[in-house]
């Protein structure tokens, strides 16, 4: 046997326990609950606000319903992955695993697949309850819509990547948790912030907010390429506006920032060791 | 330093400078500087900013004509504003010279100064905005000019032929008073008529450099007549081009008849309920870089648009004519809608209150009065569901991007999408319970 069909067997021997496992604890269908009923809440005041003004031109409301419910699903799996890691390194189950035929590409990539799977289940319950959402309010469920779910997808491996390189990075569980979350609720504060003060019209800025948006502007440029919710933003507008080009180079960039990370993480993996 | 380094400098220094300056009114320090005065195409019109030494990046939009004066003049900060004014009506000292246009740090054009005018089609300040060069700007204001002369030239003749015209019936009023006899109607001779005015506005030519250069990176500056740089006149020059093009609507509801809702991309679904009708028209609109179109108008503030580098601004420019609008319902045309003129009729009593009617000038009571608006009636009353709207052309060419999905909401009983929601919970307690189930069942295996 090859060390690349070593690699592979284990790596898929991970990820198909881990995946079986993770549906047999509770935590992901609350999860799941979760961030539909987020949607829930995006799709109500959307439609409040239409039947409030009687008619409204604004992009499909499952777009940012989606968003929400996205980047709550992918940063429970890139937490779990964060964890398991964390977890695994403390209690020394790394160290025996990696005496065995398992070793740092093969457990990353592991990992990585075994989250991907877990997404691609949870995002054919969201696809579930988006058609029945859409059609049933009669929001719409169009293959724009269709091509954000896919595009999901790879921002889904974005966020895991994410989780497991900080892992690999920090290594304690309590430490990965919170610089983990401390990095999405920036990410995505950050986002929403910029984009309520862009959006306010230039003759209401105050000199302190335009002072604040030039400031902004500088750490966006930088989070743009950092954070996966930045990527999922990019891909979701290329769908909405058709531009299949801007769409496939919108997965090209997330599957490079995938890659780099893993890749990250395994030279951490080999630098670190795998001892508690 | 990076330019965001140096924004954020200057945005420090004009804190603190407002933090120190004592109360009472202080008088703006004025600058003597070489100024330049941009008019530049917006993509619809020209409309004006100046360039002082502070802004260091012209920016303009690509292959268009664009207006550059220069002079000398008194410029200071107003504070009040946030922006640097020009002192023009006082002091306004023209340099003359040549312009050098730079690009990867070789001479790309040399441009001397050029005698243009804009005018306007319909008078002064309205209908589009055109401009004209050299002989062809000085032959557009003679023309105008002559027929203005001639414009005046029978305003005073109406004023004369209508005295003599009012002599005329006072002496014919008398003569019937007294003989008793009425006139014969072809015995009345007609009123003069009121000569109209010109309908269309030509400034008088100026001297100015005009710049019209494809996308890119360039640096300017400017030499006077004895060929020496002439101090403060060196700047950046950004020359970008739109992002995307579209097919934008504008929209008036029924309900609120002098508001627009707009629709610029296609990404954009437009959502009623209980509306009665929208009166749509098509314009062709372009997406801009934000940051660099805000700066192009605005130069004069320095804050104008900072913290938008990337973002995208649609601007809708002139109104697409010859179009219809088609509406389909499960991929079929089921109707076709030509553009009307239309007119809002306030109801009477003293409840505000308005009906819009299609514009008829022979109708009863429309007479003299002019249709309020012209649009496309997309009639709502009858039509509820999910429709596709698309403008066609004259061949029946469907307009890229014109297509746009209309879309009735429901929102009656929405507990309905929060009980959906809580699906995965089920199928979350079905699994585990299963699974308890297996792995009872296990175990009572191996008691066995």
């Amino acid at each position: 046997m090859s060390t690349m069909s070593r690699r592979f067997h284990a790596a898929k021997l991970i990820s198909t326990r881990e995946w079986k496992d993770t549906w047999y604890k509770p935590g992901i269908y609350f999860v799941m609950a979760l961030s539909l009923v987020i949607a829930a809440f995006v799709l109500k005041s959307s439609l409040s606000g239409v039947a409030d003004i009687k008619a409204t031109v604004i992009a499909s409301p499952l777009t940012l319903a989606l968003f929400f419910a996205v980047a709550l699903g992918t940063t429970y799996l890139a937490l779990c992955s964060a964890m398991a890691i964390a977890r695994e390194r403390e209690t020394g189950t790394l160290e025996v695993l990696f005496y065995g035929p398992v070793d740092s590409v093969s457990y990353v990539f592991g990992r990585f697949i075994e989250q991907i799977m877990t997404f691609v289940t949870m995002l054919v319950f969201f696809a579930v309850y988006f058609v029945i959402a859409g059609s049933f309010t009669n929001i719409g469920f169009s293959v724009t819509f269709l091509l954000m779910l896919i595009f999901s997808v790879f921002v889904a491996g974005a966020m895991v990547s994410f989780g497991i390189f900080i892992s690999s990075l920090i290594g304690r569980i309590r430490s990965s948790i919170i610089v983990f979350l401390a990095l999405v609720i920036f990410f995505l504060g950050f986002s929403l912030g910029y984009n309520v003060l862009v959006n306010i019209p230039g003759d209401q800025l105050t000199m302190t907010q335009t002072y604040l948006r030039v400031i902004l502007q500088a750490v966006n440029t930088v989070l743009a390429w950092v954070s996966p919710f930045a990527y999922l933003q990019r891909g979701f507008d290329a769908a909405a506006l058709h531009e299949v080009s801007n769409y496939l180079v919108s997965i090209g960039q997330t599957l490079v920032y995938s890659l780099v990370l893993l890749v990250a993480s395994i030279v951490c993996f080999n630098k670190r060791g795998v001892k508690r | 330093m990076s330019k965001n380094t140096l924004l954020i400098a200057l945005l420090t220094s004009i804190v603190l400078a407002a933090i120190c300056v004592p109360a009472g009114a202080v008088p703006p320090t004025k600058e003597w500087q070489m100024c330049y005065g941009i008019s530049a195409w917006t993509g619809m019109t020209l409309e004006g900013t100046i360039a002082p030494r502070q802004a260091d990046t012209i920016y303009l939009i690509a292959d268009h004509n664009n207006i550059i004066h220069t002079a000398e003049t008194e410029v200071y900060y107003w504070p009040i504003t946030g922006e640097y004014k020009a002192n023009w009506m006082e002091y306004r000292e023209v340099v003359d010279g040549t312009l050098e246009i730079y690009q990867g740090g070789k001479l790309y054009e040399t441009l001397e100064k050029r005698d243009y005018t804009t005018y306007y089609t319909e008078s002064y300040g309205q209908g589009q905005v055109h401009l004209a060069f050299d002989e062809e700007a000085t032959i557009k204001y003679q023309e105008y000019q002559t027929a203005m002369d001639n414009y005046w030239n029978a305003v005073r003749q109406f004023y004369d032929d209508k005295a003599a015209w009012d002599a005329l019936m006072t002496e014919m009023l008398k003569e019937v008073q007294e003989t008793g006899i009425p006139k014969k109607p072809e015995e009345i001779p007609e009123p003069p008529v009121q000569p109209e005015m010109p309908k269309f506005y030509v400034y008088k030519p100026q001297a100015a450099f005009v710049l019209n250069l494809p996308p890119g990176e360039y640096k300017i500056r400017m030499l006077d007549t004895e060929g020496q740089e002439v101090a403060d006149s060196a700047r950046k020059l950004v020359v970008y081009s739109h992002r995307r093009t579209g097919l934008g609507y504008q929209m008036r509801p029924d309900s609120r008849w002098n508001q627009f809702l707009l629709s610029n991309d296609i990404s954009q679904v437009i959502y009623v309920k209980d509306e009665t009708a929208f009166y749509m028209l098509p314009f062709e609109s372009k997406e801009y870089d934000r940051f660099y179109y805000i700066r192009m108008l605005s130069l004069h503030s320095p804050l104008a648009g900072q913290g938008t580098k990337g973002m995208g601004l649609w601007v809708q420019l002139e109104e697409m004519p010859g179009l219809t609008l088609q509406v389909l319902h499960d991929g079929k045309v089921v109707q076709e809608i030509s553009k009307k003129p239309y007119y809002v009729e306030q109801t009477s009593g003293y409840a505000l209150g308005y009906n819009v009617v299609e514009f008829d000038p022979e109708a009863e009571g429309m007479t003299g009065r002019t249709a309020t608006f012209e649009g496309y009636k997309l009639d709502l009353t009858d039509n509820q569901g999910t429709w596709q709207l698309r403008f066609v052309d004259a061949n029946g060419d469907v307009v890229p991007g014109s297509v746009r999905e209309l879309r009735w909401i429901q929102d009656d009983d929405l507990w309905v999408i929060f009980v959906v929601a809580l699906i995965p919970l089920l199928v979350g307690l079905v699994v585990m319970w299963r699974r308890k189930m297996v792995v009872k069942h296990a175990k009572t295996k191996v008691a066995a």
